[in-house]
């Protein structure tokens, strides 16, 4: 994606940088929240952090894909913000003359909740795991309506997805074979497999641009899981 | 495992037997964490999609093809997991899933004959014979299935012979 921001073709880049903003939002917002500040400060700060550093400074048309990870360069970059922050605390924070500010559409109830254990990198990194997932389920959700596949979906949301996003009980094969008019249990798990494929696929596809090596995309699938607890 | 390939005929496997009505569940375990069924190195889908179901009969076994030629697999699992692949092999979303599937079932009637000696199908003798001398003949499934299809085989004609 980073790759299509230096496409030459405006609409394309601002699609590809809207998409980046709303990516790495959550993630930007966690960090700074996990430094103690409040969700007023951290709002502005995030908000500020976006105009002045992303947008004013073109920080995602700067970022070079060969040259590691996007993700660490935000890190460094949000840290290094902080810093200048704490150093001059009097620096007013604006908006970059021809730029407007995104908006995210993040009411306060979707914004990341902080965990006192956890570091701001570990919040960071949290965040943008969840960010993954939420896109990624969204995104198989879709293809699986597309496709017909309504009931295999209604099979995962019942098994996977309500477990993992909101610490429900996942359902026993019999009571959806009875509340979905399935044949039999086994048809019903085999509906699950294919529905758990989808969503292995597509997050491969989401990982991969954020790996340097495509040996890594596996591992990197499982430490976004491990970060979120669900694996 | 080798990935079968999609070009191939499918095994030549009655499917038509019925299921046991009291084996209605492939479910046995209590939740999970929910995406613990993702691991490293699951490059091979349908493989994958084995070893999830397998892992549904069994928590714990490691993979289909360990569930299937485990000597420690219990003949409950066993027929669970008939059930499973025998659905998988009308489900599968690929001709290498159906394939699979396919082998793998039969691995189970196999499985059941030789470390249970029990007989898990309704499938004639002469169909299953048939059906367990062509897979142990194939050379893409894996060895230790092939092992398990000349091992019942062998079991069977025994039987035959004695009858």
């Amino acid at each position: 994606m980073l790759g299509r921001l230096n496409a030459g073709d405006p609409a394309v880049a601002a699609e590809a940088q809207e998409r980046l903003l709303r990516r790495y939002w959550p993630a930007i917002y966690a960090f700074i929240r996990g430094t103690g500040r409040d969700v007023h400060e951290t709002t502005d700060l995030t908000q500020a952090f976006v105009s002045e550093v992303i947008l004013g400074r073109e920080l995602l048309q700067r970022a070079d894909p060969a040259r590691g990870r996007f993700r660490q360069l935000l890190l460094a970059s949000v840290r290094n913000f902080l810093n200048e922050q704490h150093r001059s605390a009097a620096s007013t924070r604006r908006r970059p003359p021809s730029r407007q500010i995104i908006s995210f559409g993040q009411s306060a109830d979707a914004l990341p909740t902080p965990d006192p254990s956890a570091s701001p990198e570990e919040a960071f990194d949290r965040a943008w795991s969840r960010t993954v997932v939420h896109s990624v389920l969204g995104r198989v959700r879709e293809e699986c309506i597309h496709d017909g596949f309504e009931v295999h979906w209604a099979v995962f949301e019942a098994r996977v997805v309500n477990p993992a996003l909101h610490g429900a009980v996942p359902i026993e094969y019999l009571v959806l074979t009875r509340e979905l008019d399935l044949p039999s249990v086994a048809h019903a798990a085999n509906m699950l497999v294919t529905v758990k494929r989808r969503f292995v696929a597509a997050l491969r596809r989401e990982i991969a641009p954020t790996v340097d090596d495509p040996a890594e995309i596996d591992h990197e699938i499982v430490e976004v899981l491990r970060r979120l607890g669900c694996v | 495992m080798p990935r079968p390939p999609d070009h191939e005929p499918p095994l030549e496997i009655d499917f038509s037997d019925e299921d046991d009505a009291s084996l209605g569940s492939v479910e046995r375990a209590g939740p999970a964490a929910p995406f613990a069924w993702i691991r490293p190195g699951m490059s091979d889908p349908a493989v994958a999609a084995a070893d999830w179901l397998a892992e549904d009969v069994a928590p714990g076994c490691g993979s289909a093809l360990q569930l299937v030629t485990s000597a420690t697999t219990t003949i409950e699992d066993l027929r669970r997991a008939k059930d499973a692949f025998k659905a998988m092999r009308v489900m599968g979303e690929h001709a290498a899933d159906r394939r699979l599937a396919a082998w793998l079932y039969l691995g189970t009637i196999a499985a059941a004959a030789v470390h249970h000696d029990r007989l898990i199908t309704s499938q004639s003798s002469r169909a299953l014979g048939k059906a367990l001398a062509a897979m142990a003949q194939e050379e893409r499934v894996p060895e230790v299935l092939r092992r398990l299809a000349r091992e019942a085989q062998e079991r069977l004609g025994r039987q035959q012979r004695a009858e």
